[in-house]
C-alpha cells in the first residue's frame, strides 16, 4: 500500500504549529497517554460544555479523488448531539462524514445525500473504521466497514466530479456536543486499491542509537560539545517522547553537507504499510530567516526531506513527511534501516535547534487481513493460523478442507460450507452464524461459544469437545453421529436431531430445548455432579433408547416419549412433565421425587425400586395409569393423587413399605395407606 | 516575535462561535474553518489599519498588510500578512502570534 499520511499521536503532541503535526487544533484535543490502542498515545476529544473538538489534519496531496483511509475510535460518553468523527470536503465545499448519533450509531453521509447507518458502537470499546471516498465522478460515493463488516455504500449523485481538499480534513468531533471520544492508528491513502486498509496499528520509533554521521565541528549538543557517533552521539538529545526542547541538537556553522546521524529503535513488525517522519524544531531567535535541514536516509542510500528552509522561530515548531517507499517494497529490515540525518546549515543565523526525532510506522496485523470479503472460496484448502479476527465474511466455501487454528472470533459469517472437513481449534467465539454445513466433518476443539447460529448440519460427524456454551442454535442435525464431550451448557436449542446416535457425556445443563429428537440413542453419562439439570425441554424423543445415568433434574419437561425403553438412574427429581409415556419400559432406581406430573402412562412397565431415603415422594400427578405393571417398592408418601387406574383387571399396582397415601382420588374416594398394600 | 502585534484593541481570541481554543498552521487553513462556521472575508477599514496594521512588523521586521474576518454577529478580527514575497508570515490572535515562513500563502477573495 502507498500511505499519504501516518499518524498514531505517538509524539505526544498536539499542535498546529509549524503544520507538521495538525494544520489546526479546534478546542483542545490532547493526546492521552492513559487510554490508547496501540504506543503510546491516543488522542482524546473529551467535552463536558458542548463544543467541536477536532484536529485537522496536514496538508493532504493535491488533485485526489480517492481519500481511502483507517482510524480507530472508542466512545467512552456519547455525543449530546449528532457529529462528525472524520470529515472530509471536496474543492467544491461538499462535505463528506462518518458520524455518530447521540445513540452511538455509526453513520455515514454524504451532504445532500442519504446517511447510510451501521452499528451502534459499544462504550469503552476501540473500532475500526475503513472508508474510500470517491468524488471523481457524478456520483460521490463512501465505502465503509466497521471492524471489518462493510456497510451500506452512502452517494450523493447528480455532482460534477471534483477533487478533494488539501487542508479541511477533520478528525474529531466537528459538531458542538459534550462528548468522550478517543482515535488512534490513522492511516490515509489515495490508492483505490488500499481499501480495506484493515487491521493493525501505528508504533512510534524514537532516536535510540548513533547512525553513520558525517559531522564538522560545528554540530553540538545543546551543552555545545561536538556530536561523536562513539562518545557523544545525537540520539540523546533527540529522542524525547513526547516532543519537548529540553535538549537539542544545533550546529554553529556553515557545513552543508555536514550531519549527525541517528538511528532509530528496531520494529519487529513484519507487515509494514508505510512510515511518516516527525521533526520538532526551534531556533536561538525568531529572525532573521535562516537555513538548514533534517532528512530521512533509506536502506536505498537516498535522502528525503523532512524540513528544510528557515528554521528561525522562537517556539517549537513541527514538520512531517512521508518516507518513500524503499526499492521492493516495505519490509521489517527497511524500516529498522532508517536513519535521520539533521545539519546541512548554509545559514546558522541564528542558530538552527533539533529537538526531537520520530519515524511512526504504520502496520498490518499478520493473518488479520482477510475481512469484508464477500466471498472466499477454494478448490483446495484453505488455512488461516493466527487470525484475530475474521469478520464480515458473508461466504466462505471450501471444496476441499477449511482449517482455522487459533481464531480469537468470527463474526456475522452467513454461510460457511464444506465439501470436505472443517476444523477449528481454539477457537473463542462464532458469533451470529446462520448457517454451518458440511458434507464431511466438524470439529470444533476447545471452542469456548456458539452463538445465534440458526442451523448446523453434518451430514458426517460433528464433534464438539471441550465447548464450554452453545447458545440458542435453532437448529442442530447431524446425519451421522452428534458427539458433545465436556459441554458445559447447551442453551435455547429449539431442536437437536440426530439420526443415529447423539451423546452428551458430563453434560451438566441443557435448558429451554424444545424438541430432543433422536432416530438412534441418546444418551447422556455422567456423575451427579456432571449432569445436573435438563429443564424446559418441551418434548423429548428417542426412536431407540433414552438412557440417563446420574442425572439429577428434569424440570418442566411436556412429553417425554420413547418408544424404546426409557431407564433413568439415581435421578433426584422429575418435575412438572405434562406427559411421560413409554412404548415399552419406564424404569426409575432411586429417584427421589417425581412432582407435579399431569400423567404418567406406560404401555409396558413401570419400576420404581428404591428405598425410603432415596424414593421419597410422588406428588400432585393427575393420573398415574399403567397397562402393564406399576410397582413401587419404599414409597413414603404418594400425595394429591387424582386417581391411580390399575385397571382392567390382571393389572398390578403395589406399593411396599409406603408410609402414607393421602388425598388418592378415585371415584370419590380417599384411601390412606400406612403400611404395605396391594391392590389387584 | 512580530513586533506591536497583537494589537492590544484586538477582539479576544478564539471566537465565541468556536468555542475556547482555535490555533491553525496558515491562512488558508484558518480561513477555511471560520468560513465554515459563517464567517466572511473583508478588507480593514482606514481606522482598522491605522489601530491594528500600519505599526506591526512580522517576526523578521517586515511590513504587514492587513486581513479581516468577520463572525455572524458582526466582530471583525485582524490578521495580517507579511509583505515579504519569500517570507509571506502570517500574524495571528494566539501564541506564538505568527504561522512562520509560507503560512500566508493563501489568495484572498
Amino acid at each position: 500500500m502507498t500511505p499519504v499520511y501516518v499518524e498514531g499521536f505517538e509524539h505526544g503532541v498536539i499542535s498546529a504549529s509549524g503544520g507538521g503535526l495538525f494544520s489546526a487544533v479546534t478546542n483542545a484535543p490532547t493526546a492521552d497517554a492513559t487510554i490508547k490502542r496501540t504506543g503510546g498515545y491516543s488522542m482524546r476529544c473529551y467535552k463536558t460544555a458542548a463544543a467541536a473538538c477536532f484536529v485537522s489534519l496536514p496538508t493532504q496531496p493535491a488533485s485526489q479523488t480517492y481519500e481511502v483511509g483507517r482510524f480507530y475510535v472508542r466512545v467512552d460518553a456519547a455525543p449530546s448531539a449528532a457529529t462528525g468523527l472524520l470529515r472530509w470536503d471536496t474543492a467544491g465545499a461538499v462535505s463528506f462524514y462518518i458520524g455518530l448519533s447521540t445513540a452511538r450509531v455509526i453513520n455515514a453521509s454524504i451532504v445532500g445525500g442519504t446517511q447510510q447507518n451501521g452499528p451502534t458502537l459499544e462504550l469503552n470499546t476501540w473500532y475500526r473504521i475503513d472508508f474510500r471516498l470517491y468524488c471523481g465522478g457524478a456520483t460521490y460515493t463512501i465505502d465503509w466497514q466497521v471492524e471489518g463488516s462493510a456497510q451500506t455504500q452512502a452517494t450523493l449523485g447528480s455532482q460534477a466530479a471534483s477533487t478533494f481538499s488539501t487542508t479541511t480534513t477533520r478528525v474529531g468531533s466537528s459538531s458542538s456536543c459534550t462528548h468522550d471520544f478517543y482515535f488512534d492508528d490513522v492511516v490515509i491513502s489515495n490508492t483505490t486499491g488500499d481499501y480495506p486498509i484493515g487491521p493493525g496499528g501505528v508504533v512510534g520509533l524514537s532516536p535510540n542509537a548513533a547512525g553513520a554521521s558525517n559531522l564538522s565541528t560545528g554540530i553540538e549538543d545543546n551543552g555545545s560539545v561536538d556530536v561523536d557517533d562513539t562518545t557523544n552521539p545525537a540520539n540523546i538529545e533527540l529522542d524525547d517522547v513526547p516532543f519537548n526542547g529540553a535538549d537539542y541538537i544545533k550546529q554553529v556553522g556553515v557545513a552543508s553537507t555536514n550531519y549527525a546521524a541517528v538511528a532509530f529503535a528496531d520494529t519487529a513488525e513484519t507487515t509494514i504499510h508505510g512510515a511518516q517522519a516527525f521533526l520538532a524544531y526551534t531556533s536561538a531567535a525568531a529572525s532573521p530567516a535562516n537555513s538548514a535541514s533534517a532528512k530521512i536516509y533509506d536502506e536505498d542510500g537516498v535522502e528525503t526531506d523532512i524540513f528544510t528552509g528557515d528554521m528561525s522561530e522562537s517556539s517549537a515548531f513541527y514538520k512531517s513527511a512521508i518516507c518513500r517507499t524503499p526499492t521492493g517494497g516495505w519490509d521489517t529490515a527497511a524500516v529498522n534501516a532508517l536513519q535521520g540525518r539533521v545539519g546541512y546549515a548554509t545559514d546558522y543565523a541564528p542558530v538552527p535547534y533539533w529537538q526531537c526525532l520520530m519515524i511512526q510506522v504504520a502496520y498490518g496485523t499478520g493473518g488479520e487481513s482477510h475481512s469484508g470479503s464477500s466471498s472466499v472460496s477454494g478448490g483446495g484448502a484453505i488455512e488461516a493460523t493466527g487470525t484475530k479476527g475474521g469478520k464480515g465474511s458473508s461466504t466462505i466455501s471450501a471444496l476441499g478442507a477449511i482449517a482455522t487454528l487459533g481464531f480469537a472470533a468470527m463474526f456475522g459469517l452467513s454461510s460457511i460450507s464444506g465439501g470436505g472437513a472443517i476444523a477449528t481449534t481454539g477457537q473463542k467465539s462464532a458469533t451470529g452464524i446462520s448457517s454451518i454445513s458440511a458434507g464431511g466433518e466438524i470439529v470444533a476443539t476447545g471452542g469456548r461459544t456458539i452463538f445465534g447460529s440458526s442451523s448446523v448440519s453434518g451430514g458426517g460427524v460433528i464433534v464438539a469437545t471441550g465447548l464450554k456454551d452453545a447458545r440458542a442454535p435453532t437448529s442442530i442435525a447431524g446425519g451421522g453421529a452428534l458427539a458433545g464431550a465436556g459441554t458445559k451448557s447447551t442453551t435455547g436449542t429449539s431442536e437437536i436431531s440426530a439420526g443415529p446416535g447423539a451423546e452428551a457425556t458430563g453434560t451438566k445443563t441443557a435448558l429451554g430445548v424444545s424438541v430432543v429428537s433422536g432416530g438412534g440413542a441418546i444418551e447422556s453419562s455422567g456423575t451427579s455432579e456432571e449432569a445436573e439439570e435438563y429443564s424446559g425441554a418441551s418434548e423429548v424423543y428417542g426412536g431407540g433408547a433414552v438412557v440417563s445415568l446420574g442425572e439429577k433434574n428434569g424440570k418442566g419437561t411436556s412429553l417425554v416419549s420413547g418408544a424404546g425403553a426409557q431407564e433413568a438412574t439415581g435421578r433426584k427429581s422429575t418435575t412438572g412433565a405434562s406427559v411421560v409415556s413409554n412404548g415399552g419400559a419406564i424404569l426409575a432406581l432411586g429417584s427421589k421425587s417425581a412432582l407435579g406430573a399431569s400423567e404418567v402412562t406406560g404401555g409396558g412397565a413401570i419400576t420404581s425400586e428404591g428405598h425410603q431415603v432415596t424414593f421419597e415422594e410422588h406428588s400432585g400427578a393427575s393420573i398415574v395409569s399403567g397397562g402393564g405393571v406399576i410397582e413401587s417398592y419404599g414409597v413414603k408418601g404418594i400425595w394429591q393423587t387424582d386417581a391411580i387406574l390399575p385397571t382392567p383387571s390382571g393389572r398390578t399396582v403395589t406399593a411396599e413399605d409406603s408410609k402414607r397415601t393421602v388425598a388418592a382420588n378415585s371415584s370419590g374416594r380417599t384411601v390412606t395407606v400406612n403400611r404395605r398394600r396391594t391392590w389387584n | 516575535m512580530p513586533l506591536n502585534w497583537p494589537p492590544a484593541t484586538a477582539p479576544a481570541w478564539p471566537p465565541p462561535e468556536i468555542g475556547t481554543s482555535l490555533e491553525c498552521s496558515d491562512l488558508r487553513t484558518l480561513v477555511g474553518i471560520l468560513l465554515a462556521a459563517g464567517f466572511t472575508h473583508a478588507a480593514p477599514t482606514s481606522a482598522e489599519n491605522t489601530a491594528y496594521f500600519n505599526a506591526a512588523r512580522c517576526d523578521h521586521g517586515d511590513r504587514v498588510t492587513g486581513r479581516m474576518l468577520v463572525s455572524p454577529s458582526g466582530i471583525r478580527y485582524p490578521f495580517a500578512v507579511c509583505r515579504d514575497a519569500v517570507h509571506r508570515d502570517v500574524l495571528v490572535l494566539w501564541p506564538p502570534y505568527y504561522c512562520g515562513f509560507d503560512s500566508a500563502n493563501y489568495t484572498w477573495t
